[in-house]
């Protein structure tokens, strides 16, 4: 059975990413960046570019230009030795060796599990989405044992910050808590509880007087 | 002749200091007894190792208790839904995983957690979480975690926050996220009368939910009201359910018990991060063993220093506050 849900979810995923690839391609086909580039001569000290609709005269990279992190003329590769292509591909946490170089101590804080969310991974994982709460979904861990936990960093940088405009654009927040179903009412619980107290009393009392009588009859 | 006598006077002297002295240890010991009770061996041993074996063997009857009623529950919706339905073969699948856990603290381990005010957004995703993640009953509306809109002013007040804000963030505003904050010194634990809820040696303050007589002494003792009493039996439905348990912990609960947050004591005991760490969108929570010299949390200490809420309560909480390097989101410019 697992062994099947494996197969449906990887199923699941060939199609999300594909599909992903088809949508870049369509739009504008920027992989391989060496298509366009290599006749163009690049030197990359810009500060914006109108055909990739990248402004770095704004935002909190404002003082950058391009060659601070792309290096040209082919801009394919990226400052610290990575290829844009895993950003194509997905591997976002290889990228984070371009922002390491300046910013080492919140790379640092970064690997120390201190900067950025975590997540845990376990063997045999399976990670399932479940609509719950409130109609909230919510990541569920599935693993096969529960008892060998390790924690990761869950993101790379470049999914949290966009490199060309780093601030962090928040989220907005789910609904607040709403009433507590109110407890049961109080005289309703107070005649409970003194009707309890009474019959017990009763269920103690009675067999006495019962034995009383029985005695005191036996006695005349 | 002389010396005959002297050897035998000084042979009586020792006998007699001897015996005095034996004397006066007896008598001393039987005095002593009065005020010095013994204590019975095995009840001690017992109670310091309590070992987890009870919890243990606790565990795994609930396990096939609840395994039993999710089972019935999955049939339920087998025959709601037919049998080759996802949600009956999704259901099944989940009350196979029940796992309840007994796992005890490690040795030398103190847990903290830190958040980062200064990235903090209010988002109150971790609420959720921690709702999906510890079983809570859907129809009770209990969270564990509440997110605090403290207004950014002269003289900011805990007493004037907003729970149930709409819009966030806001510039003027600083979220501040609190649950239980599992003291040093938990008033919690004073107070209760039978003994169900106690701070484990790793510095969770746990419950007892077999133990727990709901007398709610603890939720008036504690000064961050992060106690919750459940009025009626928790409801969670088969397909939400976290198959990962602990019998301390998220276990699903009996009606009428407290219950609080517990560092999700089913993933950290075993190597993981809480789940409002996890799904925190900006990072802002840090958890970590105060004893590792190379946990994140000690990392948050040393660089940027800690704050904690009413420590004037004499709580000496284990749950921090940071302002971390970031500026607050009120503050950043060129936004989109
Ligand atoms: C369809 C053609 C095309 C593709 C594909 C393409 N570019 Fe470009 N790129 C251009 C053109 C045209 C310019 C120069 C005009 C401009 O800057 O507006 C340019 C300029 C740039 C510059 C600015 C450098 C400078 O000195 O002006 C950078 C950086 C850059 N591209 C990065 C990339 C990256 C990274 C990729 C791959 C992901 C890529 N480009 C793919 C057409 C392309
Ligand atoms: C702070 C470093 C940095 C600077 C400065 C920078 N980039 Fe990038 N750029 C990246 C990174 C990292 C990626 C890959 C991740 C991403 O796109 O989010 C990237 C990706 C790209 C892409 C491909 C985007 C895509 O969707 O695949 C283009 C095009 C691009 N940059 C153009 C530019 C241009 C033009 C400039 C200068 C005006 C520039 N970049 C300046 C770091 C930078
Ligand atoms: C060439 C050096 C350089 C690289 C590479 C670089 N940055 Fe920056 N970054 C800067 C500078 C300079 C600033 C402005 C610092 C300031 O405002 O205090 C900055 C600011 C930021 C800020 C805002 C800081 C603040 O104080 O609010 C963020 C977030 C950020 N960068 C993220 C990234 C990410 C993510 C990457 C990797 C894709 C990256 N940076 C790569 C130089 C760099
Ligand atoms: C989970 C999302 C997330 C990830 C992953 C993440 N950041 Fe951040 N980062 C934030 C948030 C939120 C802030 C605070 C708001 C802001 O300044 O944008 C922030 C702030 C920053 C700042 C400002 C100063 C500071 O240290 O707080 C820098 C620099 C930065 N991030 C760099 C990085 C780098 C480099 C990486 C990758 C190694 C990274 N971030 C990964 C969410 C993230």
């Amino acid at each position: 059975m697992r062994m099947i849900m494996l197969v449906m979810l990887a199923i699941l995923g060939l199609i999300s990413a594909s599909a992903a690839a088809v949508a870049v391609a369509e739009e504008e086909e920027l992989y391989p960046c060496e298509k366009c580039h290599l006749k163009l001569k690049l030197t990359g000290m810009k500060k914006a570019s109108v055909y990739h609709a990248v402004n770095l005269t704004i935002g909190a990279h404002k003082g950058l230009v391009c060659a601070d992190c792309h290096v040209p003329p082919t801009m394919s590769e990226l400052v610290g030795g990575v290829n844009i292509v895993s950003f194509y591909k997905g591997d976002y946490k290889e990228l984070n060796v371009v922002c390491a170089g300046c910013h080492e101590k919140t790379y640092r804080d970064y690997v120390n599990l201190v900067h950025g969310n975590k997540t845990i991974v376990c063997e045999g994982e399976v990670k399932v989405l479940v609509k719950g709460y409130k109609n909230v979904s919510y990541w569920l861990h599935l693993c096969q044992d529960y008892t060998s936990l390790s924690v990761v960093p869950a993101k790379g940088c470049v999914e949290c910050h966009t490199p060309h405009n780093p601030h962090y654009k928040p989220l907005a927040p789910l609904p607040p808590p709403s009433r507590r179903p109110p407890p049961p009412d109080q005289s309703v619980i107070a005649y409970t509880t003194l009707g309890v107290i009474i019959s017990s009393l009763m269920l103690i009392v009675v067999p006495f007087v019962v034995e009383l009588e029985k005695g005191g009859r036996r006695g005349r | 002749m002389v010396d005959e006598t002297r050897r035998n006077l000084i042979k009586a002297g020792v006998v007699a200091v001897v015996g005095s002295a034996i004397g006066f240890i007896a008598v001393k010991r039987e005095k002593l007894m009065e005020l010095l009770k013994p204590v019975d061996k095995v009840e001690l041993l017992s109670a310091i190792d309590r070992e987890y074996s009870v919890y243990a063997e606790r565990a795994k009857k609930k396990e096939a208790e609840l395994k039993r009623w999710c089972m019935e529950e999955a049939a339920k919706l087998c025959r709601e839904r037919g049998e080759e339905s996802v949600e009956c073969v999704e259901a099944k699948r989940r009350c196979d995983a029940i796992q309840v856990k007994a796992t005890g603290p490690r040795k030398g381990v103190r847990f903290a957690m830190a958040i980062d005010l200064n990235k903090c957004i209010g988002c109150r995703r971790c609420a959720y979480a921690c709702v999906m993640e510890n079983n809570q009953g859907r129809n009770l509306n209990i969270e564990w975690i509440k997110v605090l809109g403290v207004e950014r002013k002269e003289f900011p007040e805990i007493l004037g926050s907003q729970l149930d804000y709409e819009m966030a963030p806001l510039p003027d505003t600083v979220y501040i996220p609190i649950s239980c904050m599992h003291c040093e010194n938990p008033p919690c634990v004073m107070v209760c009368p039978v003994r169900a809820t106690w701070k484990e040696s790793d510095g969770i303050v746990v419950v007892d939910y077999d133990r727990c007589i709901g007398c709610r002494y603890c939720i008036a003792a504690c000064p961050y009201g992060a106690r919750y009493f459940n009025w009626a039996k928790p409801v969670v439905p088969v397909l939400e359910l976290n198959p990962n348990m602990h019998i301390l912990g998220n276990v699903p609960r009996v009606p009428h018990v407290v219950e609080k947050c517990t560092f999700c004591i089913q993933r950290t005991r075993d190597g993981g991060v809480p789940a409002c760490v996890e799904v925190c969108p900006v990072g802002a929570r840090v958890f970590g063993d105060l004893n590792d010299p190379n946990s994140p949390i000690r990392r948050v200490i040393e660089r940027y220093g800690v704050y904690t809420l009413k420590s004037e309560a004499g709580t000496n909480p284990r749950l921090f506050y940071f302002f971390g390097p970031s500026k607050p989101v009120h503050k950043q410019e060129g936004r989109r």
